[in-house]
């Protein structure tokens, strides 16, 4: 399958670029699972992501949320709007 | 983007006018705008990035929110994202309500939902060339509609 990955505020600091296509062998993956896989990618984000949220498309999704093909998936980190 | 989230500059004469209502007697106006300084740091400039759609959808129900909580008639929100320089405004609340407690408890309410909920990040640029993201709140991945 393949995925966008979007990495949103300091994030994009930790692995050096705000988005990312991945393919991976399996068909079916949950966007914890691909949490975990980009850990492996990119060990800087390893401490960041317990507090990260997962978007799909336009959802906040909990980290059992099965990810389809050709999704896109935000990385979101705690907010400082206002 | 849209209604709510913008790139453009915040025009609250604009936000006045959409929410004219002669059955309100006040008008609560809440205004976020760039400071020059964070933490002893001095800032120059802050950008904000957010997660367009969701972002929309968020301040699109906190809006609705205000409206059901609250005994006010009217409540418009807008954030803009984008480079912001010193004294630009980057957030403005503005309710109006038959009497002004409410009105100024319904615009502390959504100011407040609004830094806790939006998928909204600021990087702060300071004097002397460095910058760096905020972290504040974690979102919560069960938030739904607080109606």
């Amino acid at each position: 399958m393949r995925v966008k990955v979007v990495f949103y505020g300091g994030l994009q600091r930790d692995v050096g670029v705000k988005e990312q296509g991945f393919q991976f062998a399996e068909d079916s993956l949950t966007v914890k699972e691909i949490g975990e896989k980009l850990i492996e990618r990119y060990p800087a984000l390893r401490s960041k992501m317990q507090s990260v949220v997962y978007a799909v498309g336009d959802e906040i999704v909990d980290g059992g949320h099965l990810v389809r093909d050709g999704d896109e998936i935000g990385l979101l980190p705690p907010v400082s709007g206002g | 983007m849209g209604r709510w989230m913008t790139e453009h500059s915040l025009d609250l004469n604009q936000l006045l006018q959409e929410t004219e209502d002669p059955g309100s007697g006040g008008l609560a106006i809440f205004c976020g705008t760039v400071r020059n300084e964070n933490e002893g740091k001095p800032v120059r400039a802050i950008t904000y990035e957010a997660h367009g759609h969701l972002a929309e959808r968020v301040l699109r129900e906190i809006e609705e929110e205000v409206l059901a909580r609250f005994d006010v008639r009217r409540c418009r929100i807008q954030h803009r994202i984008g480079m912001l320089q010193l004294g630009e405004s980057s957030v403005i609340v503005v309710v109006r309500a038959a009497h002004r407690a409410e009105a100024f408890e319904a615009a502390r309410y959504a100011i407040d939902e609004l830094k806790q909920r939006t998928p909204i990040w600021k990087e702060e640029h300071y004097e002397t060339g460095e910058s760096r993201f905020l972290e504040g709140t974690s979102l919560k991945p069960d938030e739904k509609l607080k109606l």
